[in-house]
């Protein structure tokens, strides 16, 4: 019943600064995001890698500590796609930007592998519950897909996308024109 | 059971056949005519003269039978058994005039006209498809698929398929069932749909899939028809990462159900070429900016090959499957690697710059490169190579339309044999071929030996002269004359020592350094400011006399059999104290201890250089040991003595 809280965001210092502000905009509209939230989201998340790489990069380099912890902190980053298989060292973690994360959303997956218009169509489509990857439905348009995942994205076998029965309008204008044409066969 | 290869080209107005291995013209198979097409065994073909379609027997080089036209194809197609031909026209005022159909179908041995159908369409192709049994064609119309049966054409459709915006459509056999695909453009919310069904039963769709972003989708089937690829194409792209549209590959695979399972290969940069292996299930691809990835992919579409070299454009497979040409023409600098599958090496590079079509021939033992006037104005003509890179025959022309090898049926011809030697000089390092050089004094290249351009590079002797045309005195004018003189008076010509095994020229204690500092490694050449301005005469003759000759004798003996100074000459001062130290002590001893000494620290030496082939890390200390492995080698040498 009891879930465990923590901030996942954190403000900008100043308010209202014309680079910063700008950016950050251009980084809402190539990814379709909806709120500020959804940037400094991400923001936070990088920040917090980037601190337990900066810790473990002042140890030695024979300290088991930075040896599990680093090759575990590698480990997750590939998995998720962000860093590149070439780039194992803890070195190329501080070279990391926002867009490797934002490119790993979903909803810009979705939009890449051709399966929607553009990325707020994409949007739209995970919503309404089209989407889902591999044989689980996903909801939510910040999903982190994992590189073994990226293929096995596609329309979920019961919508009518993929397969399955066509939407409440679609049925409700099939029985209205099946109407139609029974009375007109009548007459 | 090993039949005649068959080359043919196409120049202006006459058509000729060309016989391996000699590639010599036959006489009596000249044929006047433009456009040609073979038939896919490989046993006809037929050549378009002005109103005339001439059907030839390849074999015999005689006529086969004549069909009379009325407009000039676009297209000509043979049916897998050879009994029927389509040719498809543009559709002009004329056939408005004449309310003639463009589809029209022959018979091929009486050159009767069976049926003609208009459609409008001229940017898809294929339009109509037979059967391999020859009992069905399949035609496309602008909102269904009809099929008709080949002996009875003119009752009508057999069946049909109905589909609005079909854009391309095939129709496949694959072991006893016949599989069409559709792919169809929808609206902008409904989006596209790509399907496949079995032949009658077009109410479920074995596979079907829709997609919001492709405008075009092609399939490309893979020899069994179990596996295929879907390559989708749009127009326009969003994001504005690229002016021609985005392209997307998926794969297919068939499973146990007879349903499709479907994959994103998963590339997201510019694809520039993929195709199948004619004989497995594996395809590769080449992808990304330049210097592109060329990368196999698996059954299970994982790559798990990746191919090194330079910047390619496109790929050519052999029959066999067993070589792989990538070809770098177009936009590219040129140059076709040639790889063998059996062992995954390149076998050869060759250096050619210009190319519009390419390809093996049947046998998998020629390789042609030929430049169409299409594309082409200049430099018409074609080249012909074996598998080893021997150049077989070279023609130019005016203008060449078309050059080509006659197609065959898989299997009928031997496998090549690839020596041993091929392998092992292949995938040669750098440093290696450049001893070889300097080892043969006269530079000459084997036919094994794969030297890509990028890497011929230049030797230290030819670096100095490239970019210096040799001009004779006369035509010199007087004023650089001068100047030339004046400079060499100016900076004198010392004689230092270069770094490395250079041999620098110049008087004067450098440490190796100074202005007398090698180029590179290999043949130093030290230009130092001397501090004595000899003349120049004085300078020469010293410099013939001892360099040179010192030189010329240098390179024959191997460096046990060389002198004291000689040998001593290859390193810097600092070590050669050393060394002359270690040889004064070794010679009070008994040599006999020495030399058993010796090669103890050669055996660890050795065991230091396995660890480095396995590719672990050595400390410095290691390292250095390594590097005074021949001072070791030497003195054995001279205490045997």
């Amino acid at each position: 019943m009891s879930r465990r809280k923590s901030k996942t965001f954190k403000t900008p210092r100043r308010p209202y600064q014309k680079e910063r502000l700008d950016h950050e905009l251009k980084v809402v509209g190539k990814y379709g995001l909806r709120t500020k939230r959804e940037v400094w989201r991400v923001h936070y998340t990088l920040a917090k890698i980037r601190k337990s790489a900066r810790n473990l990069l002042t140890l030695e380099e024979n300290d088991p500590r930075r040896i599990f912890e680093g090759a575990a902190l590698l480990r997750r980053l590939t998995n998720l796609g962000i860093l590149d298989e070439q780039k194992q060292r803890l070195e190329y973690v501080l070279t990391l930007t926002i867009d490797d994360f934002l490119d790993r959303r979903l909803q810009t997956q979705v939009y890449k592998s051709g399966l929607a218009r553009s990325i707020h169509h994409a949007r739209v489509l995970i919503k309404q519950r089209h989407i889902s990857v591999g044989s689980q439905l996903v909801n939510v348009p910040s999903f982190m897909v994992k590189i073994e995942s990226q293929k096995h994205i596609g329309f979920s076998s019961k919508s009518p996308f993929g397969g399955g029965r066509p939407g409440r309008l679609k049925r409700k204008l099939n029985v209205m024109r099946g109407n139609k044409n029974e009375v007109e066969e009548e007459d | 059971m090993s039949k005649p290869i068959l080359f043919t080209h196409c120049t202006d107005q006459e058509f000729h056949f060309l016989e391996a291995p000699n590639f010599t013209k036959l006489e009596s198979s000249t044929y006047n005519g433009q456009k040609y097409k073979f038939s896919k065994d490989g046993k006809f073909v037929a050549i378009y003269d002005p109103l005339n379609l001439v059907i030839v027997n390849t074999q015999n080089k005689k006529r086969h039978s004549t069909l009379k036209m009325y407009h000039t194809p676009y297209v000509i197609e043979f049916s897998p058994k050879n009994n029927y031909l389509i040719t498809f026209e543009l559709y002009s005022s004329k056939h408005k005039k004449e309310n003639m159909g463009n589809l029209a179908i022959w018979d091929t041995k009486s050159g009767k006209e069976l049926i003609r159908i208009q459609s409008y369409q001229k940017e898809i192709w294929p339009q109509a498809i037979f059967s391999q049994d020859e009992t069905l064609i399949a035609i496309l119309n602008q909102s269904s698929v009809a099929f008709y049966n080949l002996k009875c054409l003119n009752i009508g459709p057999v069946k049909k398929k109905n589909q609005k915006g079909i854009r391309n459509f095939d129709f496949v056999q694959a072991d006893n069932e016949l599989l069409l695909y559709i792919f169809s453009k929808g609206g902008k919310t409904v989006g596209s749909t790509a399907e496949i069904f079995v032949y009658p039963e077009f109410s479920t769709p074995v596979f079907s899939q829709t997609l919001m972003n492709s405008d075009k989708m092609s399939i490309y089937w893979s020899f069994n028809k179990r596996c295929a690829l879907l390559s989708s194409s749009s127009d326009i792209d969003m994001t504005g990462n690229r002016y021609y549209g985005s392209t997307n590959l998926y794969w297919l695979n068939r499973q146990n159900n007879g349903k499709f399972k479907f994959q994103n290969v998963g590339i997201t940069e510019t694809i520039h070429s993929f195709k199948w292996n004619p004989v497995k299930n594996e395809f590769c691809v080449i992808y990304g900016s330049m210097p592109a990835k060329k990368i196999l992919y698996d059954d299970l579409c994982e790559p798990y090959f990746e191919f090194g070299g330079g910047s390619r454009n496109d790929q050519s497979w052999s029959s066999d499957g067993k070589f792989l040409a990538f070809t770098g023409f177009g936009n590219l600098n040129g140059g076709v690697e040639i790889w063998s599958m059996e062992h995954y090496k390149q076998i050869k590079f060759l250096d050619e710059s210009f190319g519009s079509q390419y390809g093996w021939s049947e046998d998998s033992k020629f390789f042609y490169i030929a430049v169409v006037r299409e594309k082409l104005k200049v430099d018409n003509g074609y080249k012909i190579f074996t598998t080893f890179g021997k150049l077989v025959k070279h023609e130019q022309f005016d203008v060449l339309v078309d050059a080509q090898f006659c197609p065959a049926i898989k299997g009928t011809f031997e496998p090549v044999e690839i020596n041993e030697e091929v392998i092992k000089t292949a995938n040669r390092t750098y440093r290696q071929e450049k001893k070889k050089k300097e080892l043969n004094q006269n530079n000459e290249q084997n036919s094994n030996l794969f030297i890509p351009s990028f890497k011929k590079g230049r030797t230290t002797q030819q670096s100095s002269s490239i970019g210096k045309k040799e001009r004779h005195p006369m035509f010199i004018k007087k004023k650089k004359k001068v100047k030339v003189e004046q400079e060499k008076k100016e900076k004198g010509r010392g004689r230092g020592r270069g770094r490395g095994r250079g041999r620098g020229r110049g008087i004067g204690k450098g440490r190796g350094r100074g202005r007398g500092r090698g180029r590179g490694r290999g043949r130093g050449r030290g230009r130092g400011k001397g501090k004595e301005n000899k003349n120049e005469k004085e300078i020469q003759k010293e410099n013939q006399t001892n360099n040179q000759k010192n030189r010329q004798n240098l390179n024959n003996m191997s460096f046990e059999e060389m002198p004291n100074k000689e040998f001593l000459s290859y390193f810097g001062n600092y070590k050669q104290d050393e060394i002359i130290k270690m040889q004064k002590e070794n010679d009070k001893k008994d040599p006999q201890k020495v030399i058993r000494n010796l090669k103890k620290k050669i055996k660890e030496i050795n065991a230091l250089k396995k660890k480095k082939s396995n590719k672990q890390k050595l400390n410095n200390a290691q390292k250095t040991k390594i590097k005074q492995e021949p001072i070791y080698k030497y003195e054995i040498h001279r205490l045997k003595k």
